[in-house]
């Protein structure tokens, strides 16, 4: 028989063309095979994570290494999605990650569509350990009404500012309100009160804009400010009026000079009290002794700090007087404070005396004695 | 018996490598026989030739971009908004199933940009087959091939088969269509469901018996709410056309309505738009669509601006609520007037734009031939022609009256297509007929001067 007849037919049964056509497409069927097995994508999987261990709070960035990595996958740890993948090559991708809250977290990795790989707990992310100082909150419970002071008790814990120490007698309500920048308003509140107390409570140190502030329940503790209190009857607040430390108040007496314009100089007396804070427990130093006005020769000048938008105070006839005052203070850092306000000579002290305000730069500052045992 | 173990060898391994595939062909080789059951030696030949030329073109174009594809990307994409509809797809099929995710791309799949129900649809196809991105753009070329053979079937029996293979060559070989037909985006079944909505709106009227009118009328509200899950507006759209459609096709097959309606419809258009509810609807409406037009302007690529200068200043564009009687006159006008100019050629300022060039002449031919085909559809389908009309100048203002961006002008103007091109072609042909009859006339062989000498 011969291989291809005179009508053209293979064997004398298959068209030629018919033939090539068919092998053709059965030589495509491996071919078609071996493409896909070729071009196949591989499957991705995460092989490591460093660092594995991370403190809390920090921007991090995370190296992932794997196999088959691609530029399109992303990685999350547990539920939290990195904030973007950095391919590096199919073997290792770069992180970043901020924000995680310390925990043990998977680290996950996802293609476009679902999740292609995971190290079950691969990141261990420890919360960053901060040191936490005790203030003593000298302050009121402001605004409350009657049931609320019924519920306040000496040693009670509060909720939300700390251990209340000592308690004073309800007063008609007045809160101190920011009206504007630097502006302050007691606004007093009919039928409520005013709960003068010292709240003994533990703030974190932060540093936060180049500073370092305690923080609690992410407030910033500062005189002031006002902290949620939460009581069984509910929220009540509580106003900073001066800050202390735990270490023990003592009373010394330190030698200053007021300087200001004659007529204010004149009003200071012997026994007036610095009354800047209405508030039975705020430290409140005392005038023990004053020297007689002295004309201030034309070459002295007062600052008078400005509030903003105000033009700063000229005084015409200026004077001076030299002062002894008692204060109550604390030691702390081998420095002596008063109302949280360091005692430096050369320094300068505010008083706020009945119906005046002056500044006072400090001459001297005189320690007890203590008894030698 | 060879030769069925080949093809199910081939179909196997096809089926394999892109089940979409061949669903999508396998579905359209079914339609295209049906559609060209009953056609005659030489119009089968045509029809077929025609249908499996589009076809190719659009596989050899998919099969370019499978190719050409950046390994980098997990799959290439011939438009930048196909990317929600091939990944949202598959994020959607991934809930479904309870596979684990991605959290960003949680969040993502039920955003509601860009929401249309067709995401839905492919969601559950991937869900039965796997991820199909190109499978995708395949299975959107049987919807959308499949739409042009069922039009062309309906045409042909109202207009004509030489109208409606004329008119299947411009649906199926403009640029702009040509290009929303090989993605994966809403574009092609939501061309597939309005052709079937006009259909049903034309049956309204047409159908011999009145249950196949009343089962018309309610695949017409069905269908409506099909569109309007596909795209903004689908439903009012639908509905509109409709509405205007059929009373316009029944009053156009009875002449004395047909007069007494020139003097009517005007009258009562005037008098509703003299009530104050009325006019501060229709105030409002345009205000809409103006403050849409300005942020079309207001997007990258070639833009053009039909507001008073004012507005323009403005870009919060709430200068536009302020819009008063003459000024929105002004802007009607200018928006039909760019509808059907824009881009000009003479303003043409790349060489990218020049592209659009080709198929703006061919726009520009439709607008010539569409009042010819329009006068002689009325006067031999004119429940179909003015359903047509109707349908296309809905979408028309729609179009128009929103659009500032020179390249989404383009792409929605496509939207008018389907319905302005059958009668584009069938006022083509009476052009022919009525230069060929005028040349017997004067005694040319229509014959000789159209086809030479044989």
């Amino acid at each position: 028989m011969a291989l291809v007849d005179d009508q053209g037919r293979l064997f004398g049964r298959w068209n030629v063309v018919d033939g090539l056509i068919g092998v053709v497409l059965l030589a495509l069927i491996p071919l078609l095979y071996g493409a896909f097995l070729l071009f196949r994508p591989s499957a991705s999987s995460l092989t490591s994570i460093e660092p594995a261990r991370v403190i809390a709070g920090n921007e991090v960035e995370f190296t992932v290494r794997g196999n088959n990595l691609r530029p399109y996958m992303r990685v999350s740890f547990g539920s939290e999605q990195g904030i973007t993948y950095l391919f590096q090559d199919a073997t290792k991708a770069v992180v970043p990650m901020r924000g995680l809250a310390p925990g043990v977290y998977d680290v996950i990795l996802y293609d476009n569509a679902q999740e292609r790989g995971r190290i079950p707990k691969g990141l261990e992310v420890v919360p960053l350990e901060r040191p936490e100082v005790q203030l003593d909150l000298i302050g009121s419970f402001t605004g409350v009404p009657d049931v609320v002071v019924k519920q306040l008790k000496q040693g009670m814990r509060v909720e939300g500012v700390g251990e209340l120490l000592r308690l004073g007698r309800p007063q008609p309500a007045s809160t101190r309100t920011v009206l504007g920048s630097g502006v302050l308003l007691d606004i007093p509140s009919s039928g409520l009160f005013n709960v003068p107390a010292v709240v003994r409570g533990t703030c974190a140190l932060v540093p936060r804009n180049g500073v370092v502030n305690c923080v609690a329940n992410d407030m910033v503790i500062m005189e002031d400010v006002v902290l949620k209190a939460t009581l069984p009857v509910g929220a009540a607040m509580f106003q900073v009026d001066q800050l202390k430390t735990s270490a023990p108040e003592e009373t010394i007496t330190a030698r200053v000079r007021f300087a200001g314009d004659r007529s204010v100089i004149e009003r200071l007396k012997e026994g007036d009290r610095d009354v800047r804070r209405q508030n039975e427990f705020a430290a409140s130093g005392t005038i023990l002794s004053l020297s007689a006005p002295r004309q201030a020769s034309t070459s002295i000048g007062v600052a008078v700090p400005a509030v903003p938008g105000v033009p700063p105070f000229a005084a015409t006839e200026l004077a001076f007087r030299d002062a002894v005052l008692r204060l109550p203070a604390q030691q702390v850092g081998g420095r002596w404070h008063y109302a949280a306000r360091s005692l430096e000579i050369g320094g300068l002290l505010g008083f706020t005396g009945p119906g005046y305000e002056l500044r006072a730069t400090i001459l001297s500052v005189d320690a007890p004695s203590r008894a030698t045992p | 018996m060879t030769r069925a173990v080949l093809i199910g060898a081939v179909l196997g391994v096809s089926y394999t490598l892109s089940p979409l595939t061949v669903i999508g062909c396998a579905a359209l080789t079914a339609l295209l026989y049906w559609a060209a059951r009953d056609l005659g030696p030489r119009e089968r030949t045509w029809f077929l030739g025609v249908m499996i030329f589009a076809l190719a073109l659009r596989l050899a174009a998919i099969a370019a971009l499978f190719l050409f594809a950046d390994p980098a990307r997990p799959y290439a994409n011939f438009f930048g908004d196909e990317e929600l509809f091939k990944s949202e797809t598959v994020w959607l099929r991934n809930v479904g199933y309870g596979l684990p995710m991605s959290p960003a791309d949680l969040i993502y799949v039920f955003d509601d940009v860009g929401r249309s129900s067709y995401v839905y649809v492919l969601a559950y196809l991937q869900a039965l087959v796997g991820d199909a991105p190109y499978g995708n753009n395949v299975m959107n070329v049987a919807v959308y091939l499949g739409a042009v053979a069922i039009l062309t079937r309906y045409m042909r029996a109202v207009y004509g088969g030489v109208t409606a293979l004329a008119g299947a060559i411009v649906l199926l070989f403009v640029p702009s269509l040509f290009s929303w037909s090989i993605s994966v985006l809403k574009e092609p079944p939501y061309i597939l469901f309005a052709t079937l909505e006009l259909i049903c709106a034309a049956e309204i009227v047409r159908a011999p018996t009145w249950a196949r009118r009343i089962t018309a009328a309610a695949g017409v509200i069905f269908l409506a709410w099909v569109l309007g899950s596909l795209r903004s507006g689908g439903t009012e759209l639908a509905i509109a056309g409709t509405l205007v459609g059929v009373p316009a096709g029944l009053v156009a097959t009875r002449p004395r309505l047909f007069w007494a309606s020139l003097v009517a419809v005007p009258v009562v258009a005037a008098l509703v738009l003299m009530q104050p509810a009325v006019q501060q609807r229709v105030t409002k409406a345009l205000q809409d669509t103006a403050f849409l037009h300005w942020g079309h302007v207001a997007t990258p690529g070639y833009s053009y601006k039909v507001l008073d200068r004012r507005f323009y200043s403005d870009v919060g564009r709430r200068n536009v609520y302020t819009m008063n009687a003459p000024e929105m006159a002004r802007y009607t006008i200018r928006a039909a007037v760019a509808f059907v100019t824009v881009p000009r050629p003479s303003e043409i300022e790349s060489r990218s734009m020049l592209a659009y060039i080709p198929e703006q002449a061919l726009w520009y031919a439709i607008v010539v031939l569409l009042p010819l085909g329009v006068a002689a559809g009325l006067r031999h389908a004119p429940v179909v022609t003015c359903v047509l009309v109707a349908h296309g100048l809905v979408a028309s203002a729609m179009v128009a009256l929103t659009g500032g961006n020179i390249g989404t002008l383009i792409r929605h103007r496509g939207l008018t297509l389907p319905y302005f091109t059958w009668l584009a072609a069938f006022g083509a042909c009476a052009l022919v007929r009525w230069s060929a009859s005028r040349q017997a006339r004067i005694g040319v062989s229509p014959t000789r001067s159209i086809h030479g000498t044989r």
